[in-house]
C-alpha cells in the first residue's frame, strides 16, 4: 500500500500496481523504495483502479507502436463516461496525465480534444474553447491562408 | 514525432486597456492558457486530425498554428496554384516550405508526381520522388528556384 497526499492535503491509500500505472509513480517508488514518505497526486486512482490488471506499456514502446496508439481514435465505453467532464476538468486530467507519464489516460484526454476540434470552423473552434483570435492585423490571416492553401479542399 | 518546435514567443500585446485585459484574462483561462503547446501538438497529431482540421486549425490563433503546421506539413500535396505576382505556376506546399525552412524537417511523404504533370514539364530532378524530407534539405531551396516553371 502506498499514500497518495494531494496539494490540498487530502490522503489517499492505494495498492502498489495500481498506482504503478503511471510512470511518474513508478519511478519514484522505485527510487524512495518502501518508505512511508507520501508521495503528491493530483486525482487519477478512479482511472488506475479501473485498468488495473491491463498490461502497462513497455518503457522502450518504439514509435511504430506509438503511431498505432495515434491512428486508433476510438475511445473505449468506460473511458468515454470517464472523461465526459467540463473544458477545465478535461485539461486538469490531460495535465495530470502528461505530468504523471500515464499514456493511455494522455491519449483518452487528447483523443478527446481532437475529437471536439474535428470538422469544425476556425470561428467554432475559438467559440468552443474560448480562444482569442489574436491575429493581427486581419491580413496576418489572409496571408496564413494563402500559405496553406495546397491543403484546403484537398 | 520529435517535439522540436521552433521556439514559440507570444507576440500579445502590452496590457494597455481594458479589452486588453479581459483578452488576456480569457485567454490564460483557455486551452491555449492551460494546456502547454505540446500538448496541443499532440492533440493535433491524431488521426481524426485530418488535413482539413489541421488547416482550419492553423487560422484559430497563432498558438493552434504553430502546433498545427508541423502535422499539417507532414503529408504535402504538390497542387499547383497560379501565381498572382509572377504570372508562373508553383506548388503552394514548396512555396511555403521555401520561405519557412523549419517546416521541411516534419515532411515525411509526398506523392510521387509524374514528369508531365498537366501541361507543366518538370524537370527530371530526383527530388520528386521524395520518401523523406531529408530530400528537400539537401536541394537547398533557397537557391533551387524549382518551384516556379515556365509552362510549355
Amino acid at each position: 500500500m502506498v499514500t497518495l497526499v494531494t496539494s490540498d492535503n487530502e490522503k489517499f491509500n492505494a495498492e502498489k500496481e495500481v498506482v504503478e500505472r503511471s510512470v511518474l509513480i513508478k519511478n519514484m517508488l522505485e527510487d524512495v523504495g518502501e518508505s512511508d514518505q507520501p508521495i503528491p497526486l493530483p486525482m487519477f486512482l478512479e482511472y488506475c483502479e479501473h485498468h488495473r490488471g491491463e498490461p502497462l506499456p513497455a518503457p522502450d514502446a518504439d514509435t511504430s507502436q506509438d503511431d498505432t496508439r495515434k491512428r486508433t481514435t476510438d475511445i473505449s465505453e468506460w473511458d468515454q463516461k470517464f472523461i465526459t467532464v467540463d473544458q477545465e476538468m478535461l485539461f486538469e486530467i490531460i495535465l495530470a496525465a502528461n505530468y504523471l507519464d500515464i499514456k493511455s489516460l494522455l491519449d483518452v484526454g487528447c483523443k478527446t480534444v481532437a475529437n471536439m476540434i474535428k470538422g469544425k470552423t476556425p470561428e467554432e473552434i475559438r467559440k468552443l474553447f474560448n480562444i482569442v483570435n489574436d491575429f493581427t492585423p486581419r491580413r496576418r490571416c489572409a496571408q496564413i491562408k494563402k500559405e496553406n492553401e495546397w491543403a484546403e479542399d484537398r | 514525432m520529435p517535439l522540436a518546435l521552433k521556439s514559440f514567443k507570444s507576440k500579445r500585446a502590452p496590457l494597455t486597456d481594458l479589452t486588453t485585459l479581459s483578452q488576456s484574462l480569457a485567454t490564460l483561462m483557455s486551452i491555449i492558457g492551460v494546456l502547454p503547446l505540446e500538448i496541443l501538438c499532440e492533440i493535433l497529431q491524431l488521426s481524426s486530425c485530418d488535413v482539413d482540421t489541421l488547416y482550419r486549425c492553423t487560422l484559430v490563433c497563432s498558438s493552434f498554428k504553430e502546433a498545427a503546421l508541423p502535422n499539417l506539413y507532414r503529408t504535402i500535396t504538390l497542387k499547383t496554384l497560379t501565381n498572382s505576382e509572377t504570372g508562373g505556376v508553383n506548388f503552394g506546399a514548396l512555396q511555403t516550405l521555401d520561405k519557412y525552412p523549419y517546416l521541411r524537417s516534419y515532411v515525411r511523404s509526398a506523392p510521387k508526381v509524374p514528369k508531365t504533370y498537366g501541361f507543366i514539364q518538370l524537370p527530371s530532378f530526383p527530388m520528386w520522388l521524395p520518401t523523406r524530407c531529408a530530400i528537400f534539405h539537401s536541394l537547398h531551396l533557397r537557391r533551387v528556384n524549382f518551384f516556379r516553371y515556365r509552362t510549355n
